[in-house]
């Protein structure tokens, strides 16, 4: 366990010696540009913008930290021949994978820790506007679609080029957000009698990922139901838990079976 | 200096050079094209653009909301043009369906389309789907009703939508209805078609008519209207149940021409029943032209907006005249 931690913690330290939290910076200055802007020019509902903007530019830089990263992480240990060393050190493989798994998702939990207590600073004293509970949830479910893009971007990482695994990524989490209209097509499909075909995008939408569920940027500024709180709680983050879980699972199955020759 | 360095910074003089004038070029060449109107350039199929959003609906709603204001503000005078008019439209259309809950888009899009399309229709459209996708905004009903008064002068719709402001969609647009002692020739259909000059007649003795709305709701209004053939003074009997035979009185009243009963506060009930008819003139002839049953009243609507609502019964009265009692009503 502890030789997991010093490969997390040492993936952390490597990612703030690589200026990734530069990336704050950017989410601060285009977040008060929003805030300066849009106020201006969008006749009373700066408010509601600058929630929706904030939350989306919060989700795109964690995606793109968990990409470009994450796409690395194992193919410059490789590279270097650095992977040499640890391996020959003692540290297993599956260690090595969970190590920097972790590693990367504590890079990108303290990155949505800071950049969404600048965003709720942001609405509550600047704008003086109401901090909804659908806010912190929305904030607490992008960690668990990070756990998901992270787990993809390692197990890409794992067998294949940064550029490679970095465009399998992204499509990815572009199937994440869409996969929910293979199960209305799948029920569309069904009523219609093709059996067959709608059981086939079933059982593919139970393998792919769904990212919908952890997005709740739609719902910060209405006063909806959210569905049930439990579920946002509880059930979502846990299959969020669990499909990481799986991915982590195959990659190191994978890089057990890697020759680094 | 070095050579290399030397030519280096020769291209890049140059290159500044043909660079500032081919920019010239550029910005002469395409002088004539709005590039705020490449923004408009979006899918004609806002289910599309949904799909495209990839889960950034309300982001790109809130872009599309800026841009129509800058687009409104450069040319509220020329939107009635099809050209600048079906931009507009799509632009609309797509911030509508990226966001069904953002109030304040359908409030500017029916403004913009009123004022400036001037397309009412089209205007009202658009403040009942919103009023269908936020249904305790009082206030998008309120605005399609003021342009179906002010506008289209249609003040039997306008004191629907009025109506609609306070209490919501009525909760007989999906129920059924049962009568006892309908006249031949009359539908019960009529009832509850929403069109109040159409009658259907009852006999007096042991008549009734009965609303189930499918299951047991919140009813905060019940609303009997007769308009036709001689107004006169009716009698009925008002009851609630929630199964069909343990029917709990209400009121026995007199009707000219509209009656409602408010619960205050709402009650619970799945069944409404009207029986009991009795005419002043002591004829046969029961006519009811439309009954209504609605929700909980909105505690957010103002006093005024159902003021108006009944103004709007003095059908067909000069514009002039018939604004000058809102300003009162308002005041």
């Amino acid at each position: 366990m502890n030789k997991i931690f010093a490969i997390a913690l040492n993936t952390y330290k490597e990612a703030v010696r690589n200026k990734v939290f530069y990336i704050i910076l950017v989410f601060v200055l285009v977040l008060l540009a929003f805030s300066l802007i849009l106020a201006t020019l969008a006749l009373g509902e700066d408010d509601r913008i600058i929630k929706h903007a904030g939350l989306s530019v919060i989700n795109i830089f964690g995606l793109l930290l968990a990409t470009f990263v994450g796409v690395n992480l194992v193919y410059e240990e490789m590279e270097r021949r650095t992977i040499y060393t640890i391996i020959a050190s003692g540290v297993t493989r599956t260690q090595f994978i969970v190590g920097k798994y972790l590693g990367l998702f504590l890079t990108i939990f303290v990155n949505v820790l800071i950049m969404g207590t600048l965003l709720i600073f942001l609405v509550g004293i600047w704008h003086n506007s109401t901090i909804t509970v659908s806010l912190f949830l929305a904030l607490y479910l992008f960690l668990f679609e990070m756990m998901i893009i992270t787990a993809f971007a390692v197990l890409f990482s794992s067998f294949s080029t940064p550029v490679l695994s970095a465009v399998l990524t992204f499509m990815c989490w572009i199937i994440g957000h869409l996969s929910e209209d293979l199960l209305e097509w799948s029920r569309r499909l069904f009523e219609q009698g093709s059996t067959g075909t709608a059981n086939l995008l079933y059982g593919l939408y139970y393998a792919l990922p769904n990212l919908e569920i952890f997005n709740l940027v739609n719902y910060v500024t209405n006063q909806e139901d959210i569905g049930s709180i439990l579920n946002a709680v509880f059930l979502y983050p846990l299959y969020g838990i669990l499909y990481a879980a799986i991915l982590l699972m195959i990659t190191i199955l994978t890089f057990e079976r890697r020759d680094f020759k | 200096m070095r050579k290399t360095t030397l030519i280096c910074i020769g291209i890049l003089i140059v290159s500044c050079l043909l660079f500032s004038w081919a920019q010239g070029k550029i910005i002469e060449a395409r002088s004539g094209i709005r590039i705020e109107e490449k923004i408009l350039m979006l899918s004609d199929r806002p289910e599309v653009t949904k799909v495209a959003a990839l889960g950034f609906d309300s982001a790109l709603a809130d872009l599309l909301w800026v841009r129509a204001i800058q687009y409104f503000g450069g040319n509220f005078s020329t939107l009635d043009k099809p050209e600048k008019r079906e931009g507009l439209i799509n632009l609309f259309d797509n911030m509508l369906a990226l966001d069904p809950h953002f109030v304040a888009a359908y409030k500017f899009t029916g403004f913009v389309v009123n004022e400036s399309v001037k397309d009412s229709n089209l205007a009202i459209d658009y403040l009942l789907k919103g009023a269908d996708n936020n249904p305790g905004e009082w206030s998008l009903p309120f605005d399609a009703g003021f342009i179906a008064f002010y506008q289209l002068k249609e003040y039997e719709l306008a004191k629907e939508l009025f109506i609609q402001s306070i209490f919501g969609l009525s909760l007989t647009h999906d129920a059924s209805i049962q009568t006892t002692g309908l006249k031949p020739g009359f539908s019960e259909e009529a009832i509850i078609d929403g069109d109040s000059y159409s009658n259907a007649e009852f006999t007096c003795e042991n008549s009734s008519l009965t609303i189930d709305l499918g299951a047991k709701k919140t009813i905060g209004r019940i609303w009997f209207e007769h308009k036709a053939p001689a107004k006169q003074t009716y009698r009925l009997s008002l009851s609630t149940a929630d199964t069909p035979t343990d029917f709990e009185d209400i009121e026995t009243t007199a009707v000219l021409g509209v009656y409602f009963h408010d619960f205050e506060p709402p009650t619970e009930a799945r069944f409404v029943r009207l029986d009991q008819f009795q005419t002043e003139a002591d004829e046969d002839v029961f006519a009811v032209s439309e009954v209504k049953v609605f929700g909980a009243r909105n505690p957010k609507t103002p006093g005024y907006v159902e003021r108006m609502a009944y103004e709007m019964d003095r059908a067909g009265g000069p514009v002039p005249r018939r604004l000058g009692t809102i300003r009162a009503v308002l005041q």
